[in-house]
């Protein structure tokens, strides 16, 4: 290994506080086995399949947005002027930060954060401020607390590592008490995945409180990770601001047409979403039958306190891979994605194996111990 | 050897317990069971316990698993395989026109253990070997789609418009095989009351409608094929009534009431009314197919059970049928 240049030694220096980013490993077996980056087990609509087939020789073309926006607008309820459309949902994040933080302005997170909030406020020098969860769930109480004077607070919900929801009337309460000169990013990748009851009305929220920005990714339900697009949704005011700092064309001309052709997808996506939630539902009763600790989620993935040590291997033998939560702030937990039903399956047989050799006690024994 | 199966005796019971499987000779194989997809006619033997010519019996026909010991050296261990679901005589006149047509045809578990067990001994021929990026639980689907795939080769062409009545796992298959490369397509009408299985079809593509909508259509918008994958009491009658002149009705259900038809209409309409049983060369076919699309078929699979919960979900199932294929994991 060379000796890093003055040029890359300052880089480095400036980004110490910034963890590289670690994407999730896929098992040594099939695709369908990564349960370590909360992808969908089905992929993309035939609808969507299609439309980007058929887009494929059009891309000579520059992408144009409108109708894409419209989809979107119309199934969120809101005019395409509150649409911005983003190279998935992280670019919206450095979006953010780039246009409303600065040193010596105030960022507000939850601990543990969605990593990409809290690298991109710590690229714009923002003061980063920690709140931390209380049960996996996000300290309202104490995220308002900390947004006066503040700049930005980022509320993912559901959250990630967690998948924790925040409730809508909580929601509503907590928007509130935000000053008006604050931004609240939600971020709502997961939102697909969580149950109505905790699926707030985003046009009436954005009607009330004109510093709030909704953020959504097509990465999840869409399954469209791979094609990176995620949205704003926004005042008309907020979008046009926000657009001028993004890239022109930054969503390119297949994934507009991908977005064209969920239009006609809604079956596949409510499928998609209802196996989803059962297999979440059948890994939330085994875990608590066995007496692991996890969280409530309303996400398509679970964050059990489970040694990654200790399930890796069998897991890695039945061809799965899990998220280890020392990557996402949780170390001693991990993160298992909701994937298709045989794999689910597989999974709950090698949790209850180690149940019955007892290592499951051993590892519960040990964390008391700790 | 022995391995943990799935019993069935003669009363009926179903139970998990020891198997004694014979010591593969050359010119066998011994398979790893992976995973085994449940069909309608398990579901019929362990209601009726027809067709049955052992006790107790192990079910399941539709495997997938790895190959562990094959003297003969036709096949090497570790190789994936799906297997060759029929058993045929191989002496009829009808074996000599293909096993499908074998006047005594047998199945896999009917006939001699199957696959909802640890592992099965079968004929080393009787197993196709899958290419190693083809995932073992989506090649579970190629024996039933290797019958869909057979039953859309039986008629003549590629239909304008179409017809499937009935969106179990079969019907899924054949709406899938009959829309292969073209997309979602709005001319392939699905009439199926189940909710949770026209949600499936939804979701796959198919335009859900019910009997008196088809009915109702103009001559020239009537369905040039008519896919009979339900199988209740009248479904025979019904695809031949929504069936257009020249058209023809495909029979891929196991109906066991006696169908009332109109010979003159069959005549006056130019009906052909065309059956399809499990299926000749297709199997490769399938699973070339699924290897090279595993995301268009994933969705059939609906559920996965382990092996000693077996029992009492297929109980259920004799009650209430699933949305879509259930797998059975040893």
């Amino acid at each position: 290994m060379t000796a890093a240049t003055p040029l890359v030694t300052a880089a480095r220096a400036r980004l110490r506080d910034i963890p590289a980013y670690r994407p999730g490993r896929p098992g040594p077996g099939p695709a369908s086995g990564k349960l370590s980056s909360n992808e969908s087990p089905f992929g993309p609509a035939p609808a969507v399949r299609a439309a980007m087939a058929a887009a494929a020789g059009a891309v000579g073309h520059y992408p144009d947005e409108y109708r894409a926006r419209a989809v979107l607008a119309a199934r969120a309820g809101v005019p395409p002027s509150s649409i911005l459309l983003t190279n998935g949902s992280d670019e919206l994040c450095y979006l953010l930060a780039s246009v409303f933080l600065a040193p010596g302005r105030v960022a507000v997170v939850g601990d543990p954060p969605y990593q990409i909030d809290a690298t991109a406020s710590l690229l714009a020098r923002a003061t980063l401020v920690r709140v931390p969860l209380r049960d996996g769930a996000h300290d309202l109480a104490g995220m308002a607390a900390a947004a006066r004077g503040a700049a930005v607070v980022w509320l993912p919900s559901p959250h990630n590592p967690t998948g924790t929801a925040v409730p809508p009337a909580d929601l509503a309460a907590f928007l509130r008490q935000v000053p008006a000169d604050c931004l609240v990013v939600l971020d709502e990748a997961y939102r697909a995945f969580a149950d109505p009851a905790y699926q707030p009305d985003i046009a009436a929220l954005l009607a009330a409180h004109p510093n709030l920005v909704v953020q959504r990714t097509l990465s999840k339900d869409w399954a469209l990770a791979g094609l990176r697009v995620g949205y704003a949704l926004a005042a008309p005011e907020l979008v046009e601001v926000l657009a001028r700092a993004r890239p022109p064309f930054s969503v390119n001309a297949v994934a507009l047409a991908a977005i064209e052709g969920g239009a006609s997808a809604g079956a596949w996506q409510a499928m998609t979403v209802a196996r989803v939630r059962e297999q979440r539902s059948l890994l939330a009763n085994e875990l608590g039958r066995l007496g692991v600790d996890f969280f409530a989620s309303q996400a398509n993935f679970i964050a059990a306190r489970l040694d990654p040590a200790l399930i890796g291997p069998p897991l890695a033998a039945s061809g799965l891979a899990v998220r280890p939560g020392a990557d996402l702030g949780l170390p001693g937990w991990v993160r298992i994605s909701i994937g298709w039903a045989p794999q689910m399956t597989a999974l709950r047989a090698v949790l209850r194996e180690l149940s019955q050799a007892g290592a499951l006690d051993h590892q519960q024994a040990e964390q008391a111990r700790r | 050897m022995k391995t943990h199966a799935l019993l069935l005796d003669r009363d009926l019971t179903l139970r998990t317990g020891p198997l004694e499987l014979p010591e593969p000779q050359p010119g066998e194989v011994l398979v790893r069971v992976e995973w085994a997809g449940v069909c309608g006619s398990d579901l019929h033997v362990l209601r009726t316990g027809d067709w049955v010519s052992y006790w107790p019996a192990t079910l399941g026909h539709e495997v997938t698993g790895t190959v562990e010991h094959c003297p003969g050296g036709e096949l090497l261990p570790g190789t994936m395989v799906v297997i060759d679901s029929r058993v045929p005589c191989g002496s009829c006149a009808g074996c000599a026109a293909g096993p499908n047509r074998c006047e005594r045809l047998a199945w896999v578990g009917e006939a001699q253990p199957g696959g909802f067990a640890g592992h099965l001994v079968l004929p080393a021929s009787g197993a196709v070997a899958c290419p190693a990026n083809l995932e073992p639980a989506v090649a579970v689907l190629a024996e039933p789609l290797a019958v869909a795939l057979h039953a859309i080769g039986r008629v003549a062409g590629p239909p304008e418009r179409a017809v499937i009545i009935g969106y179990g796992p079969i019907g899924a298959l054949v709406h899938l095989a009959l829309t292969a490369g073209r997309g979602p397509s709005p001319d392939v009408c699905v009439i199926e009351p189940a909710p949770a299985r026209s949600e499936l079809a939804a979701a796959l593509g198919a335009v859900v409608t019910d009997f008196d909508n088809v009915a109702a259509l103009p001559a020239a918008r009537r369905p040039q094929l008519v896919v009979d994958a339900a199988g209740y009491p009248g479904s025979l009658a019904d695809a031949v009534a929504l069936t257009a002149t020249g058209g023809t009705v495909l029979a891929v259900a196991l109906g066991h009431e006696k169908a009332q038809l109109l010979p003159a209409e069959i005549a006056e309409r130019e009906l052909t009314i065309t059956g399809s049983i499990g299926f000749a060369g297709e199997l490769p076919q399938a699973v070339a197919a699924l290897a090279r699309d595993p995301d268009r078929y994933r969705p059939v699979v609906t559920e996965a059970v382990p092996l000693e919960d077996a029992p009492g979900r297929l109980r259920e199932l004799l009650a209430a049928p699933s949305s879509g294929k259930v797998l059975i994991r040893p």
